[in-house]
């Protein structure tokens, strides 16, 4: 794990064939980005979030794993904008049929 | 935030009189029902919410993966003027101890229960009157029951933009991680307090 997670230095390298890899940059060309690399890096990172989505799981990181179970084991008492939702949810103007 | 006119020109008898006597839109909170719900045109302004209720919203509920909640009125039900989805949702981690798991109370050594609100938007020409309020009532209050039935130890959700991310936090919606995507977290715990006296 960095300890400057935002930074980009970590590097992933990919081999393609000739076709392919004007195709892509075709295809960057198009969806008016520029530089190659940060349009693989976008669609790659897009289609990681839908499948991790999908599959229903996620895997607690070092980087969140004590946020994680603080927020469980302690919970925070609900703020007065929470309170305030469950007690009044319907807005004015509306009848909530049940 | 409410624009007083616009409600005005959309529906003049609801907005009559500020009291209880003026008409109000009867609306309604229902499952999904493919057969009957316009997909097609629901616009909320957030291209990817658009997209998940015309491409794969039914599929997901046929199967049972995720529920999809439509909100309409009594008198056009076929109109989505908005919707939610609600997903079981699971955390793994390999480091959780028997200890933690039990004061948890969840199921297993290895895997924490969540629900994934996976989906929240009103239609562009239903924006500003409190219904997104009202959509988050109706997700948290139905994954507070769902947790009473199957478990589920918090509501995650992954806001598109830092305004949902603000509009979440007020709700208490905590962050656990803001790359490389945005991920919130409210305990059920949080949510029971709020909820269970109502």
């Amino acid at each position: 794990m960095p300890t400057t997670p935002s930074r980009r230095d970590a590097r992933v390298s990919v081999r393609f064939t000739e076709r392919e890899r004007a195709y892509i940059e075709e295809a960057a060309a198009l969806a008016s980005e520029g530089d190659l690399s940060r349009f693989i890096a976008t669609v790659a990172l897009r289609s990681a979030r839908s499948v991790v989505e999908e599959s229903g799981i996620s895997l607690l990181a070092a980087d969140h794993r004590r946020r994680f179970y603080d927020l469980l084991l302690a919970p925070p008492p609900p703020t007065d904008a929470l309170r305030e939702l469950a007690a009044n949810p319907v807005p004015v103007g509306f009848e909530l049929e049940r | 935030m409410r624009s007083g006119n616009l409600q005005r020109i959309r529906f003049p008898l609801v907005l009559s009189s500020n009291d209880n006597s003026g008409r109000r839109l009867r609306i309604r909170i229902v499952p999904l029902d493919p057969s009957l719900h316009d997909r097609k045109s629901f616009q909320c302004g957030n291209d990817a919410v658009d997209r998940y209720l015309r491409t794969t919203a039914a599929q997901a509920t046929r199967y049972y993966r995720a529920a999809t909640f439509i909100l309409a009125t009594v008198e056009n039900p076929s109109e989505v003027l908005g919707y939610y989805t609600l997903a079981p949702h699971e955390y793994r981690d390999g480091e959780l101890d028997l200890a933690t798991a039990r004061t948890l109370k969840v199921h297993g050594l290895q895997r924490v229960p969540v629900l994934l609100l996976g989906q929240l938007g009103i239609a562009r020409s239903y924006q500003g009157r409190g219904l997104g309020k009202l959509l988050l009532w109706s997700a948290l209050e139905r994954a507070f029951s769902t947790a009473a039935n199957s478990g589920a130890v918090a509501v995650i959700t992954d806001p598109a933009n830092d305004s949902a991310a603000a509009y979440y936090a007020r709700y208490g919606f905590a962050t656990l991680h803001d790359a490389p995507f945005h991920r919130m977290l409210l305990p059920m715990k949080t949510i029971a307090a709020a909820f269970s006296h109502e």
